[in-house]
């Protein structure tokens, strides 16, 4: 199968910062691959060297072989880049027109688009009536344009709720079913489960890939025992550290991950410890490993 | 083709959309049409229709002065800000025909607004004395106008981060350029230092070649179209559309 993109060696310095250290990664054509890191990892660097956006320091890419390769490449910034005094047809064909196709195709193109992210009923609606998830759908409309191979997201789901999220991620799911290959840039776990292969990177380096189920086996990690806790103190992370393996516990936003090999055995022991430092517990519960506990174990870096 | 006329309709529909720039490009030179021959004390009736005329032919330089300067530059600034250069940068798009696009909107919108002002001139007793050579002469002015505006709007979005300041400084250089280069004051009642900035800006001094060629010497106080004052006029017009694209393309199109 053909790479889609190839990346070698590249290399990106802000001044003395160095943000990526020759990287290398390629994404066969019609692949669905997830780049997962935390923020200030160079994820949204590398993907702006990719759209041209940002020139790298070293190193090279190719998209389907080629160097210059603007017309195959729709990259969808975080930024909502659609005009909000625009209607969504309207949005929709300025682009179509800026790919190169006439008034007319741009017109049936962006009638057909809207059909298939589900939003021929606002067509004519201003994108500012739009809520955040249309209008993300939307922007990711640009990546269906004939032509276009390589469908570059960054971040897309940041700020979306629940159901939109689900909503969207099925779209682009149907987009990688239909032929278009995707790199997706996320620090979302459950987002990066969808693709195919999962790329980790930290500080600049890809530190580990391979589909979301080898990354988990080759972590090591069985189950994880969640804690959610009133309130989070270090006396109780310290606490949950001696039941850990490694000391690995997790900081999340609402309490703790802790990695241990026999989470249904230690549960009784953690409940009375945390009783014992009068720590209240709303939940406890054991969950199979997500990607985010993946990274965590890989890097001891907590990606968001 | 297409990505110019995709621009430019872009920008005329936000243009037409947006209150705040259809009340500053089109309700305010309407305005001063409507209102400033309120003003007008002890002139003869027979001199209010030419001068009306001369007034609202100034108002429509007016109008495309807001619209290159203050509208661009806060379109331009407005883009920036949400992301929408990230996008284009990355799209086969060059910024030369982009650019053109936007100034080519600016002076779509411009017609629009002109065709509006000389109606309602002529309804307000405005009256219009000219030659068909005049008026192709005239077009030429208005071109000189429209192409300084907008390089003046293209710095102004190149070097001012912020929309909202931006179209103020656009505004804010527009009244100025309006009342410092004499278009609201006959240029006989100026200081002599405003005497000289009225002849060297090129927007002033293109204004005062219209008057000059529709309304009438009489309605001017200077000689506009002697060559020396013409070539300074296209001149810097030509030098503010050039560092106007160039530094767009320099710092709004800039890789990361």
């Amino acid at each position: 199968m053909m790479n889609a993109l190839f990346i070698e060696n590249v290399s990106k310095s802000y001044g003395t910062t160095p943000v990526l250290k020759n990287v290398t990664l390629t994404i066969k054509e019609g692949e669905f691959y997830a780049l997962m890191g935390p923020n200030g990892s160079g994820k949204t660097t590398l993907v702006s060297i990719i759209a041209s956006v940002c020139s790298p320091t070293e190193g090279t890419v190719t998209v389907y072989g080629q160097n210059d390769a603007k017309e195959l490449i729709s990259y969808v910034p975080q930024e909502n880049f659609s005009s909000p005094l625009l209607t969504g047809k309207e949005n929709l064909m300025y682009f179509a027109q800026l790919y190169g196709f006439s008034r007319n195709e741009a017109a049936a193109l962006a009638a057909s688009i809207l059909d298939k992210i589900r939003l021929s009923g606002v067509a004519e609606a201003k994108v500012s009536t739009y809520s955040g998830g249309m209008r993300k759908r939307l922007e990711v409309g640009t990546g269906l344009f004939p032509g276009t191979k390589l469908l570059l997201l960054d971040e897309p789901t940041t700020g979306l709720d629940p159901s939109a999220r689900r909503e969207f991620l099925g779209m682009i799911s149907d987009m990688n079913d239909n032929g278009k290959t995707i790199l997706l840039i996320t620090h979302i776990g459950e987002d990066a489960e969808l693709a195919s292969r999962v790329g980790f990177i930290d500080e600049g380096v890809i530190v580990a890939e391979d589909t979301p189920d080898e990354l988990k086996k080759k972590s090591g990690l069985n189950n994880v025992l969640t804690i959610e806790t009133l309130i989070m103190t270090e006396k109780v992370a310290d606490t949950l550290k001696q039941f850990s393996d490694n000391e690995k516990v997790l900081k999340t936003e609402k309490g703790y991950r802790i990695y241990c090999e026999h989470p249904d055995e230690v549960l009784p022991y953690v409940v009375r410890s945390l009783d014992r430092i009068g720590c209240k517990k709303t939940k406890i519960d054991v969950e199979a490993p997500s990607l985010e506990d993946v990274f965590f174990a890989l890097t001891k870096r907590v990606i968001r | 083709m297409s990505q110019m006329t995709a621009v430019l309709e872009k920008d005329v529909k936000e243009f037409l959309r947006d209150k705040v720039i259809l009340f500053f490009t089109f309700a305010l030179p309407i305005f001063f049409v409507l209102v400033t021959p309120l003003m007008w004390g002890d002139i003869p009736p027979e001199a209010v229709p030419p001068l009306k005329g001369g007034l609202s032919l100034t108002m429509i330089t007016f109008m495309m002065m807001i619209a290159g300067q203050s509208n661009l530059a806060g379109s331009v600034t407005a883009d920036r800000e949400r992301g929408l250069y990230l996008k284009i940068i990355s799209m086969p798009v060059t910024p030369l025909k982009e650019a053109m696009g936007r100034i080519c909107g600016v002076v779509v919108f411009t017609l629009i607004g002109a065709f509006g002002v000389v109606m309602l001139g002529v309804a307000y007793g405005a009256q219009y004395t000219y030659e068909l050579i005049s008026v192709v002469e005239s077009l030429g002015f208005f071109f000189l106008i429209a192409i300084a505006a907008t390089g003046i709007g293209l710095i102004i979005a190149s070097l001012i981060k912020g929309e909202s300041a931006a179209t103020h400084t656009g505004i804010a250089l527009t009244l100025l350029t309006a009342f410092l280069g004499g278009m609201f004051v006959p240029y006989s009642m100026l200081p002599p230092f405003l005497q000289v900035i009225a002849r060297i800006h090129p927007i002033p001094s293109a204004n005062a070649s219209i008057v000059f060629l529709l309304q009438g010497a009489e309605f001017v106080d200077y000689d506009p179209l002697i060559l020396g004052q013409i070539g300074l006029t296209i001149g810097e017009s030509c030098a503010l559309f050039v560092i106007g694209l160039m530094l767009y393309s320099k710092l709004c199109w800039r890789k990361m």
